[in-house]
């Protein structure tokens, strides 16, 4: 084009389009992102909890193990006071408090762990499905369908029981969700390999010689990153609220360690003597953590989905 | 007489005004502030004529059309000014009944899409005798004759069993037919047709505006015709309205307009179309890009692509000039302060423009 | 329209198969088995433990196990004759045509390890009290998921949308089983209006199912309908708060998505009442994604019903399957996966059957 500038002019022009194009697609993202009130309120809340599991402990007064005196006079625990701000247990007398604390960053180690493993399983799977297709596609998909047409709760549930016989540890408890969660991840990355397996870039690499196992994890699985990142944070929650469920019913970690759900399922007991205070503080704790990642994941799904305006 | 003298005679021949639009303004408010998608749109349309409003992608005229029917939504839509004249009503002080009434019964629309226009879960013949059976004394059973009766006239083949087939059995030539049939079902008094032949194949576009040419003489309802296409301006309609960036720019009849443009945005738009009668000639094209909706011109809207511009009134918005019955522009040079420059204008006319309209 | 659900039906046979399968090896795979129960029992020698396991034929390999569990195989017979039915033809042929009587393609699901009963008849008992459970709160988990998507999605962002967002998001969030003891401890324990649990009455009602409960049935239907319905209350909201969020949000995206379509604006052209643009042109267009949702989220209303029907002692499927690990009742547990999975396939069946009647453009070819 004959733009009618020498050189030495164009150098001295202010380059507009280099001004854009620098904001790479994650900081687009995080820009998309702090807009969204909804997915900075949860983030703030999921923090929050995360920071109460950690630093937790040094500040309660409170030893988890320690036991209260048994006082016949308040078998079903005390109601909530100033020395015990969300009162204490029955029979034990144990703070709740503390186990809410303690519960939390176990619960919540138990989530990120598990979901970690089905994000990388449900890659893997996913990403061999659909690079691949032809009858390994057709075997690992029929599977994952199958699965996915129980109620994964009710095989997790048996799976528990047979494994740890309600006293399993918490890594046993990782390891039974992380098995079990990767099914949907797995089938939303084979969906993207698919379209993505036809792009002309991954044609130019196949051409090039790159080998087929490189041309998947550097090529085909960054660019399925955005709904993998989702899924994996909504993931969280689920595993959060699976294992309290199955620890609420006796499956899970062994009774004495407190996941929140395990505080829940002492609770059961008392909870027909009017004794609220015991099953309400590890429940809103789940609540809080579970809406924190749900909004958060909202956030980032639009944050992340690349039609979506800056 | 001349062409221009025959289609004045013509159009006042036709009746008193219909549809009187002055100034609207129609604006929405997004995110990052208010587009004015029309900011002082006026023309006017006679009971049973023919009008076309002319533009670019983007200059407000599908907006302009949506008003008059008041589909736009509000918010983020907002009819921030000016009136729509229908029979002397203003259709913008309308109440949500009332407007219904017009919708359909006075004032029916065809769309640019017939592929996503009609409803994919109704057969045709329910989409046509459900506007009927609102706007017509009829049961259900006479409805369905009404819808049997317009996809005569608009020449279906094989109508009855049209009536029992869903959209997606239907090619898009035949779907556009439907719209029409549905448009012409209550015997409005205005028909407006947004780009009704944009999305058809070259061969269907002809069809489907011979169609809506002859219904309109036959039925003698007016008609309000969108589009970007000059060629199926000439052809179609007797007089012209010009839009740019949400304004019209100029009015006047076919002839007037193509023949002789007098706002340099219509003359830019003919130059660049491509004809046998320019053979061999550069074709121009008008430089530049429509503005930004946030960023706006101070003055004229076309004044930073066009090619007589000079500083005149610089951050003043240039009024519609009259220039006789039903012609105006929107442009300085029509100022008698700055009769040097139209001379300048005149000047630089294009020879051969005339057989653009031909 | 018979061919195509009788084509979609035998579709499903191979889903089914591969589920019993995927059932059968996860079951194998966990440690241990049935007779796990009596590992802290110091009084069960191992003798015992052996002719326990052969009584249950564990000490056969496993796939012929899941052979004769699924009726290919005949329990009695040896060497290829396993494949044999007394009337030597194949086993797997239905009883009349001549093939044998055990296994899940005879309607013989085995016997309980835990209390030597059918565990086809225990899950009789069961499926009914479920049924009412599941059948009345997804009656009024769609209708609301319905409404309240509806409601948001015809003005987005609007006052009503934001209310019903924000009651969406915490409604997701809750656990069943917390909202569940919540709602005991609030309306039973504390403000004793509502019981805390069970399916009837035991002071007035005789047992559910029960020849005497028909029978008090008929005495006194009013009677026994307010039972069952007080009884219902607290389970079925705790279903449905839960349920509903996630469906009222697909439903207003649907909706968001139809209302945005051309020929709602050409619905609206016609002079259509807003009423009747978002119920007879919006509403039935996105009431194809909604169908296939809702038929989707089967397994987590039954998942949903376990966690129901353990808080409040609801006696169906949930809390036998409950019953079924802790002791390790395998027969019980894989009956009841495989009628949940055939419930499930059968309800995706459906979908795709309402799908082709709502949908036009769906032919049953």
């Amino acid at each position: 084009m004959d733009s009618g500038a020498t050189l030495e002019e164009l150098e001295q022009r202010p380059d507009y389009d280099v001004q854009l194009e620098s904001l790479n697609q994650w900081q687009l993202a995080w820009r998309r992102f702090k807009r969204h009130r909804m997915a900075l309120l949860g983030s703030a809340l999921f923090l929050f909890m995360v920071v109460v599991g950690l630093i937790g402990p040094f500040i309660i007064p409170y030893d988890d193990t320690k036991i209260g005196l048994p006082d016949a006079k308040f078998n079903a625990g005390r109601p909530p006071s100033i020395a015990h701000l969300f009162g204490d247990t029955g029979r034990l007398h144990r703070d709740v408090l503390t186990l809410v604390v303690n519960g939390t960053r176990l619960s919540l180690l138990i989530g990120v762990l598990a979901s970690a493993i089905s994000a990388i399983v449900g890659t893997f799977v996913g990403g061999i499905a659909g690079y691949f297709g032809g009858w390994l596609d057709t075997i690992l998909m029929r599977i994952v369908d199958a699965l996915l047409s129980l109620p994964l709760l009710f095989v997790i549930l048996a799976f528990s029981q047979f494994l740890g016989e309600g006293h399993a540890s918490w890594p046993t408890m990782v390891l039974i969700f992380g098995m079990f969660g990767w099914l949907g991840i797995a089938r939303l990355v084979r969906a993207v390999m698919l379209s993505l397996r036809e792009e002309d870039y991954v044609d130019a690499a196949r051409a090039a010689g790159v080998s087929d196992v490189r041309i998947i994890f550097r090529h085909l699985v960054p660019n399925s990153l955005s709904p993998i990142i989702v899924a994996t944070t909504l993931g969280v929650a689920g595993v959060i609220i699976g294992e309290a469920f199955v620890s609420f019913l006796g499956f899970g970690v062994d009774p004495a360690t407190p996941t929140l759900g395990n505080i829940l399922s002492g609770a059961l007991e008392f909870i027909s003597q009017g004794n609220w205070w015991w099953a309400f503080f590890p429940g809103a704790a789940i609540v809080l953590i579970v809406l924190g990642i749900n909004f958060m994941g909202d956030g980032l799904r639009d944050a992340l989905d690349p039609r979506a305006k800056v | 007489m001349t062409a221009t003298e025959a289609a004045r005679e013509r159009r006042t021949g036709v009746g008193d005004v219909l549809l009187d639009v002055r100034d609207l303004r129609t604006h929405f408010e997004v995110m990052d502030g208010t587009v004015k998608a029309v900011d002082g749109v006026s023309f006017s349309l006679r009971q049973g004529g023919r009008l076309a409003l002319v533009g670019e992608s983007g200059c407000g005229k599908s907006v302009t059309a949506l008003s008059i029917m008041r589909l736009i939504e509000v918010p983020p839509g907002k009819f921030a000014g000016g009136e729509i004249l229908f029979e002397g009503r203003n259709l913008l002080k309308l109440n949500d009944r009332e407007i219904r009434k017009v919708r359909g019964g006075e004032i029916a629309m065809i769309f640019q899409e017939p592929m996503t226009s009609l409803n994919p879960v109704m057969t045709v013949g329910d989409q046509i005798s459900e506007a009927v059976l609102l706007h017509q004394p009829v049961n259900r059973k006479g409805a369905q004759e009404v819808a049997l009766q317009s996809l005569v006239d608009v020449g279906v083949p094989d109508p009855k069993r049209r009536l029992k087939q869903y959209p997606f059995e239907l090619s898009g030539g035949m779907r556009q037919r439907i719209m029409i049939a549905m448009a012409l079902s209550c015997n409005p008094k205005l028909i407006i047709a947004d780009e009704p032949t944009t999305a058809l194949d070259v061969t269907i576009q002809r069809q489907i505006l011979e169609l809506i040419k002859n219904v309109q003489e036959r039925t003698g309802t007016a008609l309000l015709l969108i589009t970007h296409d000059l060629g199926v301006v000439a052809e179609t309609v007797d007089e012209v309205a010009v839009m740019y960036a949400g304004r019209v720019v100029e009015t006047g009849t076919v002839e007037e307009v193509l023949l002789s443009p007098r706002h340099p945005y219509t003359r830019g738009l003919l130059e660049s179309i491509p004809s046998q009668g320019k053979k061999g000639q550069r074709l121009s094209a008008i430089k530049g890009v429509v503005p930004n909706p946030f960023r706006m011109p101070k003055g004229c809207k076309f004044e930073p692509r066009c090619p007589y511009a000079w500083q005149a009134g610089a951050d003043e918005e240039p009024p519609l000039f009259d220039l006789g019955p039903d012609r105006m522009s929107r442009c300085w040079l029509y100022d008698p302060r700055y009769a040097d420059h139209l001379a300048e204008y005149e000047g630089r006319a294009p020879k051969k423009s005339a057989e653009v309209a031909s | 329209m018979i061919r195509f659900i009788i084509r979609r039906l035998i579709g499903t046979i191979p889903t089914l198969f591969v589920v019993s399968l995927l059932i059968y090896s996860i079951l194998q795979l966990a440690p241990g088995g049935p007779e796990q129960r009596f590992e802290q029992n110091p009084k069960i020698t191992p003798a015992a433990i052996a002719a326990f396991k052969h009584r249950w034929g564990l000490d056969q390999p496993i796939p012929v196990q899941y052979c004769r569990w699924v009726g290919i195989c005949n329990p009695d017979g040896e060497g290829l004759g396993v494949f044999i039915s007394n009337s030597r033809l194949p086993n797997f042929l239905p009883g009349f045509l001549g093939g044998g009587d055990n296994g899940v393609l005879h309607g013989d699901l085995g016997y309980s390890s835990n209390t030597g009963s059918s565990v086809a008849s225990l899950i009789g008992q069961r499926v009914l009290p479920t049924a009412i459970l599941a059948g009345i709160a997804l009656i009024v988990w769609v209708s609301l998921a319905l409404l309240t998507g509806i409601l948001a999605a015809v003005k987005p962002y609007g006052k009503l949308d934001t209310v019903i967002t924000i009651f969406n998001y915490v409604g997701f969030s809750f656990p069943t089983f917390w909202l569940g003891l919540m709602l005991i401890v609030l309306f039973a324990a504390n403000l004793r209006v509502l019981p805390a649990g069970g399916m009837w009455d035991a002071r007035t009602v005789p047992i559910f199912g029960s020849p005497e409960y028909w029978k008090f049935f008929g005495g006194h239907p009013v009677n026994a309908l307010v039972d069952l319905g007080r009884h219902l209350i607290l389970p079925v909201i705790t279903l449905v708060f839960v349920s509903v969020a996630g469906d009222s949000r697909f439903v207003r995206a649907a909706m968001i998505d139809s209302l945005h379509q051309d020929f709602v604006r050409t619905a609206r052209a016609k002079g259509l009442a807003e009423r009747k643009v978002v119920f007879r042109h919006a509403f039935r267009n996105a009431l194809l994604p909604v169908l296939t949702n809702v038929a989707l989220e089967l397994p987590f209303l039954f998942g949903g019903a376990i966690a129901t029907e353990t808080i409040f002692s609801w006696p169906g499927m949930g809390l036998a399957y409950i019953q079924a690990v802790r002791t390790f009742d395998y027969p019980v547990l894989m009956g009841i996966l495989i009628i949940t999975a055939l419930v499930v396939v059968l309800a995706n069946l459906l979908a795709d059957i309402l799908y082709a009647v709502v949908d036009p453009r769906i032919s049953y070819g």
